[in-house]
């Protein structure tokens, strides 16, 4: 099953994510607004890894369960971690004057979410979708 | 009520008169359904034909037999020929879309005349709809179960009034899949009609849960990043306490008991403009 | 790239093409409201109709450009947000903080400006 990693240090690799992640979400078979979403919450963790950590990476890859097909995001950095984790899953909450809305967005608009993060190791996210 | 009376009549003519141009347009666009292909082109002109005058008589005098007896019939057949609900359902909700259409385009110009026109055509199409879906109960109570998911996936009508404004009758139990088509649908006629009110009627939507309630929220603040303002109307106190629940700001929803009262607001809102156009 | 800044009467148009690196978002930025003072434009449209995705980022800084630009007296309208993204936005949470006036395309935006000036 395919699966493409993609390197993040610089916005315009923010952008370059969310164009590998649409053009993966298509070939899987998500409508466009399924697309959208996708994209859209790649473009915010992936932003996040800009912002928050500095650098680290981005897989997405095809997954499979039962009968189900869907996209996974993994967004892996060894930036400085995320102190308070549930302050960070409100919405509004930012340390960095953002919006706050790109946890709590990602969520929303992704099936499953998962956040793991250790202060002064790093932060990973994933978050899948599934082909309705 | 005398004035109910008048009304009754007047819509009767306007679909007797009519009837070929309706009959026609109802056949066309059951047929873009691609539903109903079971029936023979002459057998199901016949049945549409004897369906569309049997609810002129409902029209005419409140008198729902040959309703229902057409319905039963219906229902019967449809089980036996393995004609699906929503088939029956969509092809039926198809001809009280042609009519509202006639008559918003008859009354277009006679605000009063189309609200009491219209306060009229939905007392019945709901009542013939409801025994409809009675009979179509009644009939296939044992396999209803495994259907009810196609009932509930009816296609939901948008009906475009003017150049700029759209009115969606929401029917039947919403379930959140299906309101999360109706959201698509709905922002994609937008785009396509470029509307800027949209009336949601939920007058025949008895109850939704608050994932459904926070599609319907969503749908509203997304037409409006689309430059369209939403009215929701017929909301029942079972759908008002699920929305309050929500903790949903309705100060940026506009909402009227009706869709009579609906309509006017939307007039309201598109008149002001052409007004405002006018004094260019 | 530079995004070219359009001037019809004195409303500004700006037409975004492609997706926006951060940077082209501040230049951009900059050189609207520059340009909004030079010209005192009274109305600006931003047209995002080929935007296939707007994070809170993008949201984040069309807010700002349009406060800053109502601020130098020039009305904004955000213009062409497709349905796709309307929705996705809804769903990230946006109208936390979205203040700005939107309308289907670039007619319907003008519309709304015209009316205003009417006034
Ligand atoms: N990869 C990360 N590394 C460290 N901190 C993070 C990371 N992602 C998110 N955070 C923290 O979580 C907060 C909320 O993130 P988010 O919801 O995306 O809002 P915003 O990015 O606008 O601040 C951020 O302000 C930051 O403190
Ligand atoms: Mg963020």
């Amino acid at each position: 099953m395919d699966e493409q990693t993609i390197e993040v240090r610089r916005d315009i690799d923010v952008i370059l994510a969310r164009n590998v992640g649409r053009k993966m979400a298509n070939e899987i078979g998500f409508g466009e607004l399924d697309q959208t979403r996708i994209t859209t919450a790649i473009s915010e963790l992936a932003r996040n890894i800009v912002i928050h950590a500095n650098r680290g990476k981005v897989v997405i890859r095809e997954i499979q369960k039962g009968d189900r097909r869907g996209i996974e995001v993994v967004c892996t950095d060894d930036g400085p971690g995320i102190e308070d984790i549930e302050a960070a899953l409100r919405d509004g909450y930012t340390t960095a004057g953002g919006l706050g809305i790109g946890m709590t967005g990602a969520k929303r608009l992704m099936d499953e979410f998962h956040v793991e993060s250790v202060v002064g190791v790093g932060t990973t996210v994933i978050v899948k979708k599934w082909l309705r | 009520m005398a004035g109910e009376k008048r009304v009754a009549e007047e819509l009767v003519t306007l679909f007797e008169e009519s009837e070929k141009e309706l009959m026609d347009l109802w056949v066309r666009k059951v047929n873009q359904l691609r539903v109903m292909k079971g029936l023979s082109p002459e057998e199901r002109d016949r049945e549409f034909k004897n369906i569309y005058r049997a609810s002129l008589k409902a029209f005419r005098d409140g008198d729902y037999s040959e309703v229902e007896r057409y319905a039963n019939k219906i229902a019967k057949r449809g089980a036996l020929e393995g004609i699906s609900v929503d088939e029956i359902l969509l092809s039926f909700l198809k001809l009280r879309d042609v009519r509202m259409r006639k008559i918003f385009i008859r009354y277009q110009g006679d605000l009063p005349r189309l609200l009491d026109a219209l306060d009229y055509f939905e007392k019945v199409s709901n009542r013939m709809f409801s025994i409809v879906v009675s009979a179509i109960i009644r009939e296939r109570e044992e396999i209803i179960q495994e259907q009810q998911c196609a009932m509930l996936e009816l296609s939901t009508p948008v009906l475009q009034l003017w150049d700029e404004a759209l009115v969606l009758p929401l029917i039947g139990v919403i379930d959140s899949e299906r309101a999360a088509r109706i959201v698509e649908e709905l922002l994609g006629k937008i785009v396509e009609t470029g509307a800027s009110v949209v009336v949601m009627d939920m007058t025949g939507v008895p109850v939704i849960d608050t994932a459904v309630a926070n599609h319907i929220l969503k749908t509203v603040q997304a037409a409006k990043l689309l430059g369209a303002e939403t009215i929701i109307t017929g909301i029942s106190p079972a759908n008002a306490q699920t929305i309050v629940t929500l903790g949903i700001d309705l100060s940026m929803i506009h909402t009227r008991r009706t869709l009579r009262e609906g309509i006017k607001l939307m007039y309201e809102m598109l008149g002001l403009e052409f007004k405002k156009r006018g004094e260019q | 790239m530079k995004i070219p800044i359009l001037k019809m009467e004195d409303i500004l148009i700006v037409t975004i093409q492609s997706e926006l690196t951060d940077r082209e978002i501040e230049e951009l930025s900059h050189d609207i409201l520059d340009m909004i003072n030079k010209v005192g434009a009274e109305g600006l449209i931003i047209d995002i109709t080929a935007l296939k995705v707007v994070d809170s980022f993008m949201a984040r800084s069309l807010n700002a450009i349009a406060n800053a630009a109502t601020l130098l007296g020039s009305e904004t309208v955000v213009v062409g947000i497709q349905p796709a993204v309307a929705l996705t936005l809804v769903e990230l949470g946006l109208r936390i903080s979205w203040g700005v006036k939107t309308a289907l395309n670039l007619e319907k935006g003008l519309e709304i400006l015209r009316k205003k000036k009417d006034k």
